[in-house]
């Protein structure tokens, strides 16, 4: 498998994206993850660029544009980044949009799941990745990733956390779209290995879910939802306690499955309720956590460090992690990468970008659980040969 | 590293030397620092109109006279002649070096104003975040100090009923104190009545028993008298004859006899009655026979049983000597009596009681006074020794009686006193007192 990543600051999206083409045409790549702040307003010209530095109509590209990106240069909170991959024709790779995610988000992924059905033509991908629009119930995107799909899928929710949410698209192939779930099936023996870091203490006691629609949360443990955090954590949530305080769902599902809904605003203040990142459901046992920055820091080192040591070689590695987590640690992020680096070697190339909510199966008893949809989680997907090995 | 700036493109035909003649297109234009020959601006705003804010590097026109414009600081515009074209080509390496930095230069400046952006937008909500905090702290210190007012307020006014409740409480407890006075006063005062009446009993039995032999030889006095008087009037007249003077003589010596036999068993109960009498009137104590104090008080009691169908045995060890309060036993024993004739035998014909006394280990002595009355039921029993406790209030019972009985062995004599009843089989009171009675306490 060859792989490169490449990554720019350049202001100009035309520029940036054919520097970054231009950059991945020496390995040919087949498909293209494509990272990108919401700096580059003018889309069209960006997939120019890019198209035009790749010199290949035909190479697939999936991504989303956000609040940062990762890569193995630089952790920016401007500029783009990219990670190219040539299985050499081993692999198959197939996108596909579902639209109407903001309304009907069981429908959107079903909708993608059924185009990318016919170049499947029956056949179960290694996994999929699934980039979608923020601004969704994420959590009814889970119960169909959970339940209706039995292999892998790995992502996360794009947005932007700097008030520049209308400037964020998906990228699917060519098109830049909205209001949608992007995902890619890789159609092949590809071997991966999926590792997510969501250890957040719990404080408090746990409350039951006494009155929630969908990700507002308004009455927990027989009082409004800002007073039980008040009461369990010992201060109110604050607006720059977005995204780091997180409430975990105790009865979450099957064996090792674990759930995070981080707090998104208190915008229902007045009436005491909560937004959260992601639904949740009356009778949800639900415990407050909170984030300290230095497990979150070691958590991602001793993931990186795990894996390596399962004697995995990875060809290059995707990074899906919380935005929050950035926010929390006043964007000082560049270890979510540095610690792949030091596992893995500086040569790895790595791409990827702060998200809204983090999609993937949790290592269980030498296994995967089911896909679940997380929050404030650092998602580390490695890919390997494409000998199925 | 961006791309290299070492891209010198033409449109001119032939290029001229370290040119590259290309069909120029928009990814020429914006492929990094470029060195760009081309006939006149045309070409270029052609095919990039916002070349000026998009562009880096240089673009070279032919047209004289030779001239220098900066666009941009990343953009620059030469005019020159075709054949200044080489000599300003060998500054192109430099000059694109320096667009490259320049270029990197407003990279970074972006991404500092974009830094700049998030990190004010961050200060703002924690600003928002400190004013809510300050405002909540505010609203708390205000509550704190409206609660700390009342509270205040609450304290002093508890204070001043504290103290208004005290007073009364102080001057109930005085109230209080001043009533158990006089009800531990009044209470003396009955006891003492009552013993007082027990004296009143005494005194009728002592009068019932002078009665007899004080009015027989009172009534062989007068007689005595009368005879003599009409013995004195015959010898007077003359008609005193030897048979009448003998008869005189011989009614004399009989009444004489008379008077001394009753004269001496009055003599005799009243020695009685004084060694009793005098030790129920006082409390001091001394060497007595118990015999003596039993049969002094019998003889006073010996009225109140003689006009009943009821019977007092006696079982006395006649040897036991005492140094103790003859008075307090001879009460305790009128009390068993009393209460006995009281109580015991209501609505019997015939009932009998039982005086026993019997030395007993330890120096003591023990005192059994029984009957085959009533009885007394089990739930009264604990109560009998109890002050005023009486099953006859207003039918003569003072209640008193047996709690003198009590007080007397305790306090005074130094032993105790028990009962056990069996209801309709009677009741039997048991004393055991030292021989030699306590010390008085202090």
């Amino acid at each position: 498998m060859l792989s490169k990543s490449v990554s720019t600051t350049i202001v100009d999206p035309y520029r940036a994206a054919l520097f970054l083409g231009q950059s991945l045409s020496d390995i040919h790549p087949e498909v293209v993850f494509l990272f990108a702040t919401v700096h580059y307003e003018d889309w069209p010209e960006f997939m120019d660029g890019l198209y035009d530095g790749l010199d290949n109509p035909y190479v697939r590209i999936i991504g989303a544009s956000g609040d940062g990106v990762h890569e193995r240069e630089r952790t920016s909170d401007v500029g783009a980044a990219a990670l190219g991959l040539n299985s050499g024709g081993v692999v198959q790779w197939h996108v596909a949009s579902g639209d109407g995610v903001g309304a009907d988000p069981e429908g959107a992924v079903r909708r993608a799941v059924e185009k990318l059905a016919v170049p499947l033509q029956g056949r179960k991908p290694a996994f999929y990745f699934l980039v979608s629009d923020f601004r969704t119930d994420a959590s009814r995107i889970e119960t169909v990733i959970r339940d209706e799909i039995d292999v892998p899928v790995i992502g996360g929710m794009a947005a932007d956390d700097n008030d520049k949410m209308a400037r964020c698209c998906l990228f699917a192939d060519r098109v830049m779209v909205h209001d949608c779930v992007v995902m890619l099936a890789a159609d092949g023996p590809l071997s991966f290995q999926v590792h997510i870091g969501n250890s957040i203490a719990p404080v408090g006691q746990p409350g039951a879910v006494d009155e929630a629609h969908g990700k507002l949360l308004s009455r927990v443990g027989g009082t409004n939802a800002a007073s039980f955090v008040e009461r369990e954590t010992g201060k109110p949530f604050l607006r720059s306690d977005q995204g780091s305080v997180a409430l975990t769902i105790l009865n979450a599902g099957q064996a090792g499955e674990k759930k995070l809904r981080a707090i998104a605003q208190n915008s229902h203040a007045e009436a005491g309720g909560l937004t959260l990142h992601g639904g949740i459901q009356g009778g949800d046992i639900v415990q407050v956590c909170l984030a300290d920055p230095k497990d979150l820091i070691a958590e991602v080192h001793a993931i990186a460090a795990r894996a390596a040591a399962s004697g995995f070689v990875p060809s290059a590695a995707l990074i899906v992690s919380c935005a929050g987590r950035k926010w929390l640690l006043g964007g000082q992020i560049d270890f979510e990468v540095g610690a792949i680096e030091k596992a893995f070697g500086g040569e790895l190339a790595v791409a990827g970008f702060p998200s809204f909510g983090e999609i993937g199966p949790l290592f269980f008893q030498g296994g995967y659980t089911r896909n679940l949809f997380h929050n404030m989680t650092y998602v580390l997907l490695l890919l390997g040969n494409c000998n199925g090995s | 590293m961006e791309a290299s700036p070492t891209k010198w493109l033409t449109t001119l035909e032939p290029a001229p030397a370290g040119f590259t003649q290309v069909l120029l297109t928009k990814r020429h234009l914006l492929s990094g620092p470029v060195l760009v020959l081309v006939t006149d601006m045309a070409a270029i705003a052609q095919l990039l109109p916002d070349y000026r804010e998009r562009m880096q590097g240089i673009i070279m026109t032919l047209d004289e006279p030779m001239q220098m414009q900066e666009l941009t600081p990343v953009l620059w515009h030469v005019r020159l002649a075709l054949d200044q074209v080489g000599v300003a080509a060998t500054l192109a390496a430099g000059w694109l070096g320096a667009v490259a930095r320049a270029d990197q230069a407003t990279q970074e400046l972006f991404a500092m104003d974009t830094k700049a952006e998030r990190i004010e937008r961050q200060l703002r909500l924690t600003r928002a975040d400190y004013n809510d905090l300050t405002n909540r702290l505010l609203a708390q210190v205000q509550d704190l100090t409206v609660a700390k007012q009342a509270l205040g307020e609450l304290n002093q006014s508890l204070e001043s009923r504290v103290n208004a409740r005290t007073a009364d409480l102080a001057q109930a407890n005085a109230s209080l104190s001043k009533t158990l006075d006089e009800l531990r006063t009044t209470q003396k005062e009955l006891v003492r009545t009552a013993q007082l009446a027990g004296l009143g009993s005494m005194v009728a039995g002592i009068a019932h028993e002078l009665n007899t032999p004080i009015g027989t030889a009172l009534t062989g006095a007068t007689a005595l008298a009368e005879s003599a008087r009409s013995i004195q009037s015959r010898y007077a007249q003359g008609q005193l004859g030897r048979k009448a003077l003998d008869e005189f003589l011989q009614g004399t010596q009989d009444i004489s006899e008379l008077l001394e036999r009753n004269l001496t068993r009055a003599a005799e109960r009243i020695a009685q009655f004084k060694r009793v009498a005098v030790d129920v009137g006082n409390e001091e104590r001394h060497r007595f026979k118990l015999m003596d104090v039993i049969t002094g008080t019998m003889a006073f009691l010996a009225p109140k049983i003689e006009g009943t169908r009821y019977r007092l045995t006696l079982e006395l060890d006649q040897s036991i000597e005492l140094d103790s309060y003859p008075g307090a036993i001879s009460q305790v024993l009128n009390n068993f009596v009393t209460n006995a004739l009281m109580h015991a035998f209501n609505e019997r014909e015939i009932g009998t009681m039982v005086l026993r006394t019997a030395l007993c280990p330890g120096d003591a002595l023990e005192i059994t006074f029984s009957d085959d009355g009533n009885g007394v039921c089990a739930d009264q029993l604990p109560h009998l020794f109890e002050p005023f406790f009486t099953t006859r209030f207003g039918q003569g019972g003072s209640g008193l009686g047996l709690y003198i009985v009590y007080t007397q062995v305790r306090d005074l004599l130094g032993g105790r006193v028990e009962v056990k009843s069996v209801p309709e089989q009677g009741t039997c009171f048991t004393v055991t007192i030292p021989l030699v009675a306590p010390a008085p306490m202090e």
